[in-house]
This record gives C-alpha cells, sequence and structure tokens, in this order.
C-alpha cells in the first residue's frame, strides 16, 4: 500500500514536469497521428465548399492573442478557405485585443503565393476592432456602416468595391464567428439571428469556432441550427486545415495533445485506482 | 537557497543565454529579436509559478494587467470616444450630433463614483445602462436560449419509416431533458420514482461536466503547448515546421 499512498501524495510538480517532458518529445518527434474528421467541422467546410465564386462571408473574430494557439489556425484556414475558393470576406472582430493579431494572420495567408494578387477592398475587407458587443452586432444588422464608418485603414466603407452589395447582415452568404468568450459566438446567435433570419428564401448560416473550455456549451446550438457547425479547440482547427490538405505546425502540436491526454488519462486512471484500493484498507483498519 | 537568490540567479542567466544568442545571430538584433526576448522572459516568469509563487511571477502577473488595462483605454479612446463621440460633436463639418450630449454627460456622471457626497448621481448612468441592457437583452435571450432550445427538443419519437438508431438520440435527448429538469424541480421531495428520476438527472450532469472537464483539459494543453512550440521554435529555434 505504501507505494500506492505515495502515488496519491504525489508532487504536482512532478506531474507539470512528465507533462512537460513528454510535450517536448512530441514535438522532436512527431507521430503524425490521423486526424478524425467530425460532423460539426465537416459541416462549415462543406458550406464554404458550396458558396460560389464572388460569395461574401463575414469571419468574426472574437479572441485576443490569450487564446490564439487555439483559434489563430481557425481564421487562418477560414481566410485561406475562402481565399482559394475565390469567396470574398468581410473580417472584424469584437475584441480591442485582437485587432493586431487579426492583422498579423492577413498578412501570412497574404505570403502565400496563390494568393499575391488578392486586393484589399475587392477580395476582402478587414474593418478592424469595435467595442459594444450587442450593439455592434444590432447596429451592422440595421447598417454595416453605422457600426464601422471605415476600414482599418481609415477608408471609408462607401468607397469600397466589396461593401457596395453588402449593406446589412442580412446581404451576407455566411458567417462564422471564432471566439474565446463574451463577445463572441453568443453574441452573434442573440443579436445577430434575427438579421440573418430575414434573408430569403434561406437564412444566412453561422458557423461557430471557439476554445476547448466552451465548445460543449455550443452543442446545443448545433442541434438546433442556430449554428450550423463548430469548430471546438485545437482539434477542430487542425480538422479543418486537414480538409484543406494543409500542412502546419498545429498538426505536430495535435501529435503533443494526443500524448498530453494519455498521459492525463494515465493518471487519472491510477489515481483512482490508487484511491479505491487505500479506501478500502483504510476501511478494514 | 532564497527564493530570491534563484529569482536572481535565473535573471543574470536568461540575461547571458539571450546575449549569446545575439551574439551568435541566433536571435536578430531588432525589435523583433528583443521582443522575443521579452515575451520568453515573460513566458518564464509566469511559468515558474509552477514551482511556487515567486517575485518573478508577481512581477509578470502585474505588468499583464498593467498592460492589458492600458491598451484597452487606448483603444476604447482611439476607436470608440472619438469617432463615436469626440469627432460628430466637436470636429463634424456639418451640424454636430447634438444628441450626443446625453449619453456624453451621463458617461461623465460615472466619475462622481469618486466623490462620496455625489456618487449617488452616478446610478443614472447605471440605470440608463441596465434599462437599455434589460430592453434589448431580455426578448432576444428568451427567444434564442429559450423558446428556440425548447423547440429544438420537441422531436418525433419514431420516424416517418418507424423506429430507427438515429431516434435512440432523441430518446436520450427527452430522458436528459426530462430528468435533469425533475433535479432542479424542488417543491417535491426526491424520494421513490421521483428520487430515481433526479438520480439519472445527476447522471446525465456528471456526463455533460466530465465533457467539460474534458475539454478544458484539452484548451489549457493547447495553451501550454503553443507556449512550449514558442520557446522552442521562435526562440531557441530548434524546432520549425
Amino acid at each position: 500500500m505504501g507505494a500506492l499512498s505515495k502515488l496519491l501524495a504525489i508532487d504536482r510538480r512532478i506531474i507539470f514536469l512528465v507533462i512537460a517532458g513528454a510535450i517536448i518529445i512530441a514535438l522532436f518527434l512527431p507521430t503524425g497521428l490521423s486526424v478524425a474528421k467530425t460532423p460539426p467541422v465537416k459541416s462549415i467546410y462543406d458550406k464554404m465548399e458550396s458558396l460560389p465564386p464572388g460569395s461574401v462571408v463575414l469571419i468574426s473574430n472574437d479572441y485576443d492573442p490569450s487564446s490564439k494557439p487555439e483559434l489563430y489556425p481557425m481564421t487562418y484556414a477560414l481566410f485561406y478557405h475562402c481565399f482559394k475558393k475565390n469567396v470574398k470576406f468581410v473580417t472584424m472582430t469584437l475584441w480591442p485585443g485582437g485587432e493586431l493579431l487579426m492583422a498579423d494572420v492577413l498578412s501570412e495567408v497574404l505570403k502565400e503565393k496563390e494568393f499575391k494578387d488578392k486586393k484589399e477592398g475587392e477580395d476582402y475587407v478587414f474593418l478592424g476592432a469595435k467595442v459594444g458587443a450587442s450593439a455592434v452586432v444590432m447596429q451592422m444588422g440595421q447598417d454595416i456602416q453605422l457600426a464601422f464608418p471605415t476600414d482599418r485603414n481609415k477608408k471609408p466603407l462607401s468607397d469600397l468595391p466589396l461593401m457596395k452589395k453588402i449593406k446589412t447582415l442580412t446581404d451576407l452568404d455566411y458567417a462564422v464567428a471564432i471566439s474565446a468568450g463574451v463577445p463572441g459566438i453568443d453574441t452573434w446567435i442573440v443579436y445577430g439571428s434575427e438579421y440573418f433570419r430575414k434573408k430569403k428564401p434561406k437564412r444566412v448560416e453561422l458557423g461557430g469556432g471557439c476554445t476547448g473550455v466552451q465548445a460543449t456549451q455550443y452543442y446545443p446550438y448545433l442541434d438546433s441550427g442556430q449554428l450550423n457547425g463548430l469548430m471546438g479547440g485545437m482539434k477542430g482547427a487542425v480538422e479543418y486545415e486537414a480538409h484543406l490538405g494543409l500542412k502546419t505546425k498545429e498538426m505536430i502540436e495535435m501529435d503533443a495533445q494526443s500524448v498530453t491526454h494519455i498521459i492525463i488519462i494515465a493518471f487519472v486512471i491510477l489515481g483512482n485506482i490508487a484511491y479505491f484500493i487505500t479506501r478500502k484498507s483504510r476501511g478494514n483498519k | 537557497m532564497r527564493g530570491s537568490t534563484v529569482v536572481l540567479l535565473f535573471v543574470v542567466g536568461f540575461v547571458i543565454l539571450n546575449a549569446i544568442l545575439l551574439a551568435i545571430g541566433h536571435l536578430p538584433f531588432s525589435v523583433e529579436g528583443v521582443g522575443i526576448i521579452v515575451a520568453v522572459g515573460l513566458t518564464l516568469a509566469i511559468y515558474s509559478f509552477l514551482y511556487k509563487d515567486n517575485a518573478a511571477f508577481k512581477f509578470a502577473e502585474h505588468l499583464y494587467i498593467g498592460v492589458a488595462i492600458g491598451y484597452n483605454m487606448v483603444i476604447d479612446w482611439h476607436q470608440n470616444l472619438i469617432p463615436n463621440l469626440i469627432d460628430p460633436l466637436f470636429y463634424s463639418k456639418d451640424v454636430p450630433d447634438y444628441t450626443l450630449i446625453i449619453p456624453m454627460a451621463l458617461g461623465i456622471l460615472m466619475f462622481s463614483r469618486f466623490i462620496p457626497k455625489v456618487v449617488w448621481l452616478s446610478r443614472w448612468t447605471i440605470a440608463a445602462i441596465v434599462g437599455w441592457g434589460a430592453g434589448v437583452t431580455i426578448p432576444r435571450s428568451i427567444t434564442e436560449n429559450i423558446l428556440v432550445q425548447a423547440k429544438s427538443s420537441f422531436r418525433p419519437l419514431v420516424g416517418p419509416d418507424g423506429f430507427g438508431l438515429s431516434n435512440i438520440a432523441s430518446i436520450v435527448c427527452l430522458v436528459g431533458v426530462l430528468s435533469v429538469l425533475f433535479y432542479f424541480f424542488f417543491s417535491i421531495e426526491h424520494k421513490g420514482a421521483a428520487g430515481k428520476l433526479s438520480r439519472v438527472g445527476v447522471w446525465f450532469l456528471m456526463v455533460s461536466f466530465g465533457a467539460a472537464f474534458g475539454y478544458t483539459v484539452m484548451a489549457r494543453m493547447a495553451l501550454l503547448i503553443g507556449r512550449i512550440w514558442f520557446l522552442l521554435a521562435d526562440w531557441l529555434k530548434v524546432l520549425k515546421v
């Protein structure tokens, strides 16, 4: 029983070291585990694939650098997909701290040789950041120029070719909210849905991307159709990248993620076995 | 060895290591290079808490809070107050929008919180915010979070082609909704059949907590992996895609 009791009282710093060591080894020696593709992520991918060239998608990136490892790859993959499909997009953030990060993703995607000819204002519009959450979404439902009179470069929206046909949220063909909290997906569902529903014959569908912590709270919205798809955490992002056939560092990171999960599961099982065995012996005494 | 000595030795070691990395050209001697060094230093300072609480962690924590607040204030000033209030009211090329005086006055009243004698004035602003918030949020929230959700819960238990595997999910959903709702129904004692039903509700809740915890672990690990990648790839440059 001595070893089991010691296991129960193990110094948490040893667990931290084991996890850190496993991550470092997994990053250096990636195993290339396959990424299982799930229906919620495929729904977003399929929707994007179904859009004809020239369609316009809104991508709201409502997060800041603290969620970068999970959400940045989602934004990258969506921008990449839009450019690849010749689908135009309008992007923005409800989180002021995320604006520079969005600019960074955009410049990263534009570095791809095949996208060199993409023009700001025609192929994409970066509205920038705006605080106000619900008020911003409702203003955009009535008139996007009310919420964003200019884009991030201070150019009036009325001068941008892409915005000539996109006046309100109802004019969009698809929308995706990638969020790390509030404001985020909830805000777009609660305050944006009434405008998305106005589109005829079929509402503007909304896709979601969120951190792993939030994922379970959004599954009910999938079932009800308020979200047409959901990317949860780094796993969701890597799935989307796998659909696109991208080879990114997140694929390697996902290997490390799988290894840490196995270690944590092993610790949970060992801890429970030790707990129940020692409890029995304590009861006998 | 005292904690402060450990921190001092760590800082000295960190400075020497970065000086070497800069000297051998491993890190660029530029704003980007300095940015990476600062980010690495702060990352290590924050993670040092895993060993134990220390001065480096406290410094990084306070710095983060200060920078975050300062950054948000500046962004708010430039992206909210200037374009939405100051420009249209004071520097408008057309007729100034005088209706903005009302929200401006309400905003200024919030500063009465600093003067105990007139602190009650801030309640007007809070009342306006609460009133607007409730009026805007309640109907939309009820529609999207309750009515639409309830509607999607009402599903036929047997499909037009008879009972199939797809109908099992509907039955699980029905049992889950009813048992969890019953668990939170406290007007009768949970005994006998009622007790068993609420017990089923507890199991459904446990499964949902487990799923949420699993996702939380995944999220935290993703953040840790992201930071370790940064240290190994961007700083030490021993990893690449």
